[in-house]
């Protein structure tokens, strides 16, 4: 009876995961694929500020959203998006008055995705951003919002398959909003729904 | 029987687990037969076309005037015999439009190919600035080589130009403002990197440095800006 | 594979890394050059030096001929093929010296000069104004930081015409007296930039004016705060959004300079310049005027105070401005510059037509300004041959230019 079991269970066990093989077999994918994929994490800024450099916060979560069309090879073709607080600068002693400048960004990119090794990807993107300057506390608030036409994203992301549709990761990101040439980068936690 | 089921059953599922990874079909596709930048020699009489954006990141001094916009690219490949080809290649950002053809003599050599080619191009640009229809004709010489490694699925290309200008002109109104003839311009360095996307179709990502005093696509800025200038430009293209 | 693709990844980005400016950074003698040994010229002495030099050795370089003029503080050299010196004069004895840098405005070359005017070769001539010594510099040049090691010899060949000694010809420096992009030892629109313009010949500057939100003139460009012309603060976006007091506090042009009010920038050029043009590109906002107009008022008033001959116009760049011109009392009595048709130059009564270069000479209009009894300058001309042809065929009273070098040139070397 106990051999029933342990054959019955080994079958199950191999007819599962050969069945699993095929769907993580990182090589040849059957079909298209799509794919979305949140990522939050840790963002910082590369502080290029002449001015107020040192009254500069720097670090902030930051979050990304991307869209994958994925063929059956190693490439895959995307739109990313996010939000990222690049810096706040604190501005003390301005005529007694404490204030704050800020500046975020939400960049519009068209990606390439490469797998290199299986679940271990690099992409390259670039497009547009809309850069956002808030001051506020100087007397009066002013928001600016700033059209940034060159911008790039160089990242690289581990992914791993927990099931067929769910895809969970890591990801490292630097990137560049052209208009200010403010860099920074990110290392975030990814979590991926793939159709 | 129950005991020959079982293994049966067994024997079934292990079988599925270990070919499971070899079920595809033999993948024939060899990168050489489906890129484009790629130095090989084409198939006689083959035609290849892509298109693609090209991202310029260009340089702060040319910021206060130039138009800031991904250009369009589409770029042909034609095989013709004896190691022969010819490449076209059409960028557009509407105030600015380059046209270029040129022959191409390849080499193979395992993995590595490697050509030489002399592409002519014509730049025509109208864009009507301070109240006045201005426009320019450039003719542009691109000696050129490139060197290519293959793998199977995958090929790099290093490719080089040297960027002549055979003549510029350019006109506001009935005005001609700008007229020079035959100059050495500057040079150009490129990496291509060529690789499926689906099926057979290829996909480009490149990565361009020209460094050069006139750069056509800011060709209304040249008769303030004389200096050479780091350009870098990131592609992608689609090989239809 | 990974490799090979991580040095792809790795070389654009050090490639990207590249697209970093340069600076040029102008050579100098140094805080122990002897020059502070020597003594000044006096104005006598600065007048014979000044004229058509051939060039001996180093025409290759510099080209057959040579103007060399005094400016307010130092010796401007200007060449013909958009190369110019700027130079400390000194002499010991009757040993004049000659030192500092050139530089080619249209590209990053630069490098140290240094020459000698001998006792026997013009230098008792020059200090003592006896004599008919013929004028030679000799000495040599440089390239980037390097010694002076290449000969460079100047003749004297001619003074300045009685055209040229008589004419009242503006050269015209844009964006205050040269632009940022063209990496000169100050930022354009800046006070220091005012200050310096004159070494390369200029006789005039324009300036842009912006209005600050709480209603500050002020000169600056382009209409957002940016990389390309402040250092990188917290402040970003339209320039105009912000009070004076922030812009004043929190934005500094590329080279460190604060950003100056119209009124500082003009009081700057009565009471420390000889300039005699000041353009006032109006870039700002409508109602700009208004707030410019009791300024260029107030600058005119000071100028004649001290016995400045300074012309200052407000610019009509647009028919928005002109509407905001037209809307002020008494706006035809405001001189103004027109840079639209010659009809609305009559309109508002200006004081200066200004046509854009590339609509060539336009010479019979030129002169019709001139029957009125009003000036004609271009904008902004900036090829070498089209400013040679622009001074040789046409009839401006000035020309606007990034290159006040080149149009120093070609308009002192006129016979």
């Amino acid at each position: 009876m106990i051999k029933k079991y342990i054959i019955l269970i080994l079958i199950i066990f191999f007819g599962v995961f050969s069945g699993y093989s095929q769907k993580v077999d990182s090589l040849i994918v059957k079909r298209n694929h799509y794919s979305f994929t949140i990522g939050g994490g840790w963002t910082h800024y590369i502080n290029s500020l002449e001015i107020g450099k040192k009254d500069a916060r720097i670090n902030f979560a930051g979050i990304s959203l991307k869209f994958f069309w994925e063929p059956e090879h190693r490439l895959s073709l995307g739109l990313e998006t996010g939000f990222y607080q690049i810096y706040k600068v604190k501005i003390n002693d301005y005529m007694n008055v404490t204030g704050q400048a800020g500046m975020s960004a939400i960049p519009l990119l068209l990606t390439v995705r490469m797998r290199i090794v299986d679940h271990f990807h690099l992409s390259v993107g670039a497009g547009l951003a809309m850069m956002f300057n808030k001051v506020s506390g100087m007397g009066q608030n002013i928001n600016s919002t700033i059209l940034s036409l060159s911008n790039y994203q160089f990242s690289g992301s581990y992914i791993y398959p927990l099931h067929k549709h769910w895809l969970v990761g890591g990801e490292f990101k630097v990137l560049d909003f052209g208009k200010a040439d403010d860099w920074i980068y990110s290392v975030q936690a990814i979590c991926t729904i793939r159709l | 029987m129950r005991k020959v089921l079982f293994i049966l059953l067994f024997v079934f599922s292990l079988s599925g687990f270990v070919f499971s990874q070899n079920q595809c079909i033999q993948d024939t596709f060899d990168i050489a037969n489906h890129s484009m930048r790629f130095p090989h020699q084409y198939k006689t009489w083959g035609f290849q076309i892509g298109a693609g954006l090209l991202m310029v990141k260009p340089p702060m001094d040319l910021l206060e005037n130039a138009i800031q916009a991904p250009l369009v690219n589409i770029h042909m490949t034609f095989g013709l015999p004896w190691k022969f080809s010819l490449e076209g290649d059409v960028t557009t950002l509407l105030v600015s439009n380059q046209f270029s053809l040129g022959p191409r003599l390849g080499f193979n050599w395992k993995n590595f190919s490697f050509n030489v080619g002399y592409d002519i191009a014509f730049v025509y640009g109208q864009l009507r600035q301070f109240g006045f229809d201005n426009n320019t004709k450039v003719w542009i010489h691109y000696p050129n080589i490139s060197l290519g490694y293959k793998l199977k699925k995958m090929a790099f290309t290093l490719k080089a130009e040297v960027v002549t200008l055979a003549s510029v002109s350019q006109r506001c109104g009935e005005n001609e403002v700008v007229h020079t003839n035959n100059f050495f311009n500057g040079f150009t360095g490129a990496l291509y990197l060529e690789q499926r996307l689906w099926k057979d179709h290829v996909f480009i990502i490149g990565f361009k440095d020209s460094y050069e005093k006139f750069y056509w696509p800011t060709w209304m800025l040249f008769t303030t800006f004389n200096r050479y200038y780091h350009i870098p430009e990131l592609s992608f293209t689609w090989i239809l | 594979m990974r490799t090979r693709i991580l040095l792809f990844i790795l070389l654009t980005l050090a490639l990207y890394s590249c697209n970093k400016d340069t600076e040029v950074l102008i050579p100098s003698a140094g805080p122990n050059s002897f020059m502070k040994e020597t003594y000044p010229l006096n104005s006598a002495s600065k007048s014979l030096m000044e004229g058509v030099y051939q060039v001996g050795s180093g025409s290759d370089f510099f080209g057959d001929h040579v103007i060399l003029k005094w400016n307010r503080t130092s010796l401007s050299i200007a060449c013909s093929n958009g190369k110019y010196f700027v130079m400390e004069v000194g002499h010991l004895d009757s040993v004049i010296f000659v030192q500092g840098y050139w530089r080619n405005g249209y590209t990053d070359d630069t490098g140290l000069a240094s020459l000698v005017i001998a006792k026997e070769e013009g230098g008792t001539t020059i200090l003592t104004g006896n004599g008919n010594q013929k004028i030679i510099l000799r000495g040599a040049f440089g390239l980037e930081s390097g010694l002076p090691d290449q000969p460079l010899v100047l003749n004297y060949l001619r003074p300045f015409s009685d055209k040229v000694k008589k004419s009242n010809f503006y050269i015209l420096a844009h964006r205050s007296g040269g632009r940022t992009s063209d990496r000169l030892p100050a930022s354009e629109n800046s006070i220091e930039m005012i200050n310096y313009t004159e070494k390369f010949g200029s006789t005039g500057i324009e300036v842009d004016v912006r209005l600050s939100v709480d209603g500050i003139p002020f000169i600056y460009h382009d209409p957002d705060i940016n990389i390309r012309l402040t250092k990188k603060g917290p402040l970003a976006g339209p320039i105009e959004n912000y009070t004076w007091a922030q812009l004043s506090t929190f934005v500094r042009l590329i080279h460190g300079e604060k950003i100056p009010t119209l009124e500082d920038a003009l009081t700057f050029v009565v009471d420390s310049t000889l300039l005699r043009f000041v353009y006032l590109d109006m870039k700002g906002n409508p109602g700009t005027m208004e707030k410019v107009i009791p300024i260029q008022k107030r600058i005119l008033e000071r100028a004649k105070n001290v016995g400045r001959d300074l012309i200052v116009v407000v610019g009509i760049p647009s028919s928005t401005v002109l509407n905001d011109l037209m809307n002020y009392p008494d706006y035809q009595t405001i001189p103004s510059l027109c840079e639209l048709t010659v009809d609305d130059v009559h309109q508002v009564n200006s004081m200066v037509w200004a046509p854009r270069w590339t609509l060539g000479t336009q010479n019979d209009l030129v002169q019709q300004m001139h029957n009125e009894g009003r000036l004609a300058v271009c904008w902004t001309i900036d090829p070498i041959s089209w400013i040679q042809d622009y001074i040789e065929n046409g009839l401006f009273d000035g020309l606007l230019t990034n290159f006040p070098y080149v149009v120093a040139y070609y308009h002192y070397i006129q016979e």
